[in-house]
């Protein structure tokens, strides 16, 4: 049996391939319907595309910044810039908007350059079974984005579109317009530095 | 310490001054140079094989330790539980109030429609004229 400690989360839609289950209808047609509406005039459309896409670009958005916050406000700065140049899509918007997405993670990590981040601000329910197990995860939690925030954002990037988002290196690959083998490479490297930086605590 | 990618080494010696020595960056932590993995880096082959759903975790445990492998067990975990977020109720209906009725097709100053008053007509025709008056004293 083959352990798969990181599944591939193919089903979500940004940069994960462009076709329903059933592989018939390519969710790409479905979206140049959409941006077409949009230009036409139908505002509302371009919901249809928010509904779509937000929940993979703001997981991209919270493993890159650590912020719930921060990471709201760029998915919000990014759709807003993809609207204003929804003309000018050329290709798959999910790529497109993904990108905007990962550049606005790169400038807001090169700017801030945190030392510490946490999820304290996080609203979202516990499912942890007791309140040892909680304290336990929550400081790995800790630990494991203060060692992220200390990676190299290719690094960071790298790792949590692989292991925070599920992506095959592949779909990577397509997402970050570079190759295979260098995001092998960042993904090696940012585990390596990463596993450094916990092992003396918990390995 | 950030461990990042910015090159300022390489840029010192390009530059000819001389390369500063920080005292809180080893040289030997270089994790984000995108060069083949040494003989050190490759003792870890077989955790990134198993990270990678390529082999079974037993062979990963026996191979690298029953520790690394329980260390990133738990940090998968975690990173299953950040998989599982949405986006949180109210931002898709923000972002939708906060975009304009009509969307942007042309970004470029020189691809945007442009709108002239007729004062500013005015103005274009009579710099335009005394432009061309200009030039032909000049020429005379």
């Amino acid at each position: 049996m083959t352990a798969t400690p990181v599944q591939n989360q193919s089903a979500q839609n940004v940069g994960a391939g462009s076709s329903t289950p059933d592989g018939q209808a390519p969710a790409i047609d479905a979206d140049q319907e959409i941006i077409s509406k949009v230009l036409a005039g139908h505002k509302d459309a371009f919901g249809v595309l928010i509904t779509r896409y937000s929940d993979p670009l703001y997981r991209h958005a919270l493993g890159m910044t650590g912020s719930p916050d921060v990471a709201e406000d760029i998915l919000q700065q990014s759709f807003i810039k993809a609207y204003h140049h929804l003309g000018e899509v050329r290709g798959r918007f999910d790529a497109w908007v993904f990108r905007i997405v990962a550049n606005s993670c790169k400038d807001w990590l090169k700017n801030i350059r945190r030392t510490h981040v946490s999820y304290d601000e996080d609203d979202q329910p516990s499912t942890y079974s007791t309140p040892e197990e909680e304290m336990d995860r929550n400081e790995l939690r800790t630990d494991l984005q203060f060692a992220l925030a200390r990676l190299a954002p290719s690094l960071r990037e790298a790792f949590v579109m692989k292991h925070v988002e599920g992506r095959s290196y592949e779909e990577m690959a397509l997402l970050l317009e570079t190759t295979v083998g260098a995001l092998k490479m960042r993904v090696h490297r940012a585990r390596e530095a990463l596993q450094q930086l916990l092992e003396e605590k918990y390995a | 310490m950030m461990l990042d990618d910015a090159g300022f080494d390489r840029n010192d010696k390009i530059a000819g001054r001389e390369p500063v020595q920080r005292k809180d960056k080893p040289t030997e932590q270089l994790y984000d140079r995108e060069v083949p993995l040494n003989g050190g880096a490759s003792s870890h082959g077989l955790l990134h094989d198993w990270l990678d759903g390529e082999v079974d975790v037993m062979r990963a445990s026996e191979v690298e330790g029953k520790s690394k492998v329980e260390l990133w067990t738990r940090i998968n975990a975690e990173s299953e539980m950040l998989r599982r977020r949405v986006t949180p109720v109210g931002v898709q209906q923000r972002i939708m109030a906060s975009l304009p009725e009509t969307p942007g097709t042309a970004s470029h100053w020189w691809k945007q429609q442009m709108t002239v008053t007729p004062v500013a007509a005015v103005a274009i025709g009579l710099a335009l004229l005394a432009v061309g008056a200009l030039v032909i004293q000049m020429l005379r």
